[in-house]
């Protein structure tokens, strides 16, 4: 039997680490400050202006992204897997991730060249909506989207653009190569405030649609017709949440690159200890993919330093471990 | 003023498919409010299109489908789940579950984004558990339940909508027999303890005529009798819709016994009306 | 259900304005954050330059600079001096703030890599990057000029140019036609070779020498053993320094008839697979290899350009 904590409680727990986790982002970077210098940075006091650069221009922003980015990742895996009404759904089920990956690497080996330089970011964005766009339309027939065609359809068009991202490196030259597989391994490092504010938006209404929809997202986990008998408009909840989650996991993708494994693991973790009511699921998932993707962004800017890790890796060599052992214990 | 009618059907017809015959054909079905109705037939008769028409699931490709006086496809979805709960079968739950969770989803025509559940609310959640015997098992995960139990539960999720009518198909499959007397009588005393309209779609015709004041028999997509027990489970009726021949036997207050003797199968001259 | 249309119309708009808005904001530097000592205000030749080119870090070096050098990146560290500067990263993917911490006011960057991390940030913080493509002879050029005007050390800069030119055109006149049919070895699995994108091609021709594959555009592409049996060189040209079995060592390509006969040659890799000042010393190395087909010699030949550490700065 399942102890069931306070979801209030969960949630001070939680952002009390997502505040000392910001803390030590800032603090902790590739380059070692002595703190006395980060808190006269961030209080505007500092004579440092080195310093400053790094603190205000370069961490706030980074650990910022890094927070709306896992929050956000958090917040389109449970909802997909609610929608989905399948615990390994996750963010980039319906080829998200390799639409978004062509893009970049299409505008880094292809276009980029031939047209000078580009946003990375904004191709990303682009191929990652059209491997949205394709999936849906395969799925989507009469005024309803058939759940089992749209996990194929995501399957297979994830194949189809992981083929074209091998095709175009294939052909890459050798730094170009390399500048394509280090964008999709995702790195936050040198998130403009921009970008921040992109994530910010992203992660808004996502958490806005989440929030809204929570009651019938419970209820979808009964399946779709028993939903739509409690009063669910079952292919609205679909369409808006669909939407709002893949749109999620497009931003993330365009600024962050590829970060697996949060939008997967965190709500498992999150259903785990405080349930699976999604009016607490949601903002939950939020804290708790900020409070790891932060962690895991100042581990890998400081593990190896001056060279900084790709954060997909961190998340996933730790991440993995810490989720096997949760997992041992809830089914003890 | 009369009280609206529970259910009309005028005419109603459903055709899944263009060039396929239709499911049900020339369907004119009045069922008032208060009472509780049995819907019998063999597989595949059109039992559960039926279904589907009265609980808004289907439009009818012909006629009309209305509840409580008004046509279905104009009820608010969330209007329509705050009058009539429906209790299919169902894949068990995605997540795991406590039983009153469970149960507690069936507010949720009634929540609004924007407020949780008060006390009151959490009250009427169990109340619903004592009254269907759950208040033991209300912690314990759904999955963990005995098929007569997920019943229960499942009717109490019903039950937690405050519904006027309550619509079941084949609520008594799989049940063994306590289970399956437990669930009419739990019907019967809806009906006649808080006046909610039943319709139950079930195989089990003793137990139907025990409990139903009405039985409505549907073969090949059409009503073929509809009236009381006694009047509709009778051997030509019956031999009429199932095929084969039957005996039956009135055992009074214990309602009747029909019991096949010999069977053909379904398309053989004289097989069930499919 | 009555079944209605996805309003499609309406959803691409919103999501073509969502992309447009994506790109955008993600395009433009951000404001100018932090003015920085000797930012884009400033103007005169750079005395903090981080390098994150290793051909850069060489070619300043060279030409008496490498005392204004105050970051490199963590691969491909040449000349030894060069190891003394601190280390920054990663040259494609840099961290940042260890660029920012050596308080840059120059910064060299690869051209045309990935926008989000590097030259937008830097320019943003107000550092002056100098984006160089390093593919080719004429780009070494370029490059070797660009380098000596931005550190004010534009003579030496001249002057190695010049001495480069004459290494090559003391390699192209000792050549004795006709060219050798060579394959140059890159990559055993799957095999790799150099076309003529690469500036070794270049390098090949002038030392008297025919890269086989020579018709492919691609600077390293990749071929297969049937190709190059097919194109039947006479001379196989390979380099150990990265690993891997020499070609008469390895299976399957004793069908090319020149590794059969033994007609392979190993050239110095440490000096062939840079692009920058050394290359006339490349140029050499690559025309002892055709010629006389044998293995490197142990000296630096002579003509060679003047060993880094005695480079001095001339403006």
């Amino acid at each position: 039997m399942r102890a069931v904590r306070r979801p209030l409680v969960g949630g001070i727990l939680l952002s009390a680490a997502l505040v000392a986790a910001l803390a030590g982002g800032v603090a902790l970077g590739s380059v070692p400050l002595p703190p006395g210098a980060v808190w006269s940075a961030l209080a505007g006091s500092g004579r440092d202006p080195t310093a400053l650069t790094i603190v205000r221009s370069i961490r706030l922003p980074r650990v910022l992204a890094g927070a709306l980015t896992g929050g956000a990742l958090a917040m389109s895996g449970a909802l997909f897997q609610a929608l989905l009404r399948n615990p390994l759904a996750e963010p980039y089920l319906l080829g998200v991730s390799s639409g978004a990956a062509f893009g970049a690497v299409a505008a880094l080996t292809v276009i980029g060249p031939a047209l000078g330089t580009l946003t990375t970011g904004g191709f990303a964005f682009a191929g990652g909506l059209l491997a949205i766009a394709i999936v849906f339309r395969v799925a989507w027939t009469v005024g309803r989207v058939d759940t089992r065609v749209l996990i194929l359809a995501g399957v297979v068009v994830s194949a189809f653009f992981g083929a074209g991202v091998m095709l175009l490196l294939s052909l890459a030259r050798g730094d170009v190569f390399r500048s394509a597989v280090l964008w999709t391994m995702g790195s936050l490092d040198g998130t403009s405030w921009n970008g921040v504010g992109l994530l910010g938006l992203g992660a808004l209404a996502t958490a806005v649609a989440g929030l809204m929809l929570s009651r019938h997202l419970n209820a979808l986990a009964l399946g779709e017709e028993a939903a739509a008998h409690l009063g669910t408009p079952v292919e609205r909840v679909k369409r808006i949440a669909y939407v709002a989650a893949s749109l999620a996991a497009a931003i993330t993708v365009s600024v962050a690159g590829v970060i697996g494994f949060v939008g997967l693991v965190v709500p498992h973790a999150v259903r785990m200890a405080w349930g699976s009511d999604h009016r607490t699921l949601i903002p939950l998932s939020l804290l708790g993919g900020a409070v790891t993707l932060v962690v895991a962004d100042t581990v890998a800017q400081t593990v190896a330093r001056p060279l900084v890790l790709p954060i997909g890796v961190v998340t996933a060599v730790l991440g993995v471990p810490l989720f096997l052992v949760l997992l041992r214990r809830a089914g003890a | 003023m009369p009280e609206p009618a529970a259910f009309e059907l005028l005419g109603a017809g459903v055709r899944y498919r263009d060039g396929e015959p239709e499911a049900l054909r020339d369907v004119d079905l009045r069922v008032d409010a208060g009472g509780l109705t049995a819907v019998l037939g063999p597989n595949g008769a059109g039992k559960t299109t039926l279904v589907r028409l009265l609980t808004g699931v289907l439009e009818p490709t012909r006629g009309e489908a209305r509840f409580l006086d008004r046509p279905l496809a104009k009820w608010p979805r969330r209007e329509l789940a705050r009058r009539l709960a429906v209790v299919t079968q169902e894949p068990p739950p995605a997540v795991p579950l406590t039983v009153r969770e469970y149960v507690a989803l069936g507010r949720t025509p009634y929540m609004s984004p924007w407020s949780a559940p008060g006390p009151a609310e959490r009250a009427l959640v169990a109340r619903t558990l004592e009254r269907t015997g759950l208040g033991p098992l209300e912690r314990r995960p759904v999955s963990d339940l005995s098929g007569g139990e997920r019943q229960r539960a499942k009717l109490a999720r019903a039950l937690a909508q405050e519904p006027e009518v309550l619509v079941l198909d084949e609520p008594t499959a799989h049940l063994d027999l306590g289970h399956a007397l437990w669930v009419f009588d739990a019907m019967r005393e809806l009906v006649m303890q808080q006046g909610i309209t039943v319709l139950c779609i079930t195989h089990d015709m003793n137990l139907a005529s025990r409990r139903a004041e009405r039985l409505v028999l549907i073969g090949r997509g059409r009503v073929l009798a509809d009236g009381a027990p006694r009047d509709v489970l009778v051997p030509p009726v019956l031999e009429a819709a199932y095929g084969g021949s039957v005996e039956v036997h009135d055992l009074g207050a214990s309602g009747l016994a029909v019991l096949p003797t010999s069977f053909a199968g379904p398309g053989a001259r004289g097989g069930p009306a499919v | 259900m009555r079944p209605h249309a996805w309003r499609t119309p309406g959803i691409v708009a919103a999501l073509v304005a969502l992309g447009a808005a994506t790109l955008a904001i993600l395009r433009g530097p951000g404001p100018r954050e932090g003015r920085r000592p000797g930012g884009q205000d400033a103007v005169g030749p750079a005395t903090r330059v981080v390098s994150l080119i290793p051909a850069a870090t060489e070619i300043l070096f060279a030409i008496g600079a490498g005392d204004r050098l105050v970051g490199r990146t963590h691969w491909g560290v040449h000349p030894a001096a060069a190891r003394a500067v601190p280390d920054v990263g990663d040259g494609i993917r840099p961290a940042l703030e260890a660029i920012m911490a050596r308080e840059p006011d120059l910064v060299v960057v690869v051209a045309g890599s990935d926008n989000r991390g590097v030259a937008r940030r830097l320019e943003s913080l107000g550092v002056r990057t100098l984006p160089l493509t390093h593919n080719t002879l004429g780009d070494l050029e370029r490059n070797i000029l660009a380098l000596g005007d931005a550190v004010g050390c534009g003579g030496s800069a001249r002057s190695l140019v010049r001495r480069i030119h004459d290494g090559l055109a003391d390699v192209e006149r000792e050549r004795e036609p006709p060219p050798v049919r060579v394959y140059y070895d890159v990559w055993p699995d799957p095999p790799m070779t150099i076309g003529a994108g690469s500036y070794l091609d270049s390098l090949l021709t002038l030392a008297g020498a025919r890269n086989v594959f020579g018709d492919l555009p691609a600077p390293s592409p990749q071929v297969s053993l049937e190709a190059i049996v097919r194109r039947d060189p006479e001379l196989v040209l390979y380099w150990t320094e990265g690993g891997g079995a020499a070609p008469d060592e390895r299976p399957g390509w004793d069908n090319i008839p020149a590794i059969a006969a033994g007609r392979v040659a190993r050239i110095d890799g440490e000096l062939v697979t840079r692009l920058g000042p050394r290359v006339a010393d490349a140029a050499r190395e690559l025309a002892r290899a055709v010629h006389r087909g044998s293995a490197p010699a142990d000296e630096p030949s002579p003509g060679s350009i003047r060993p880094p550490e005695e480079a001095v700065c001339v403006p």
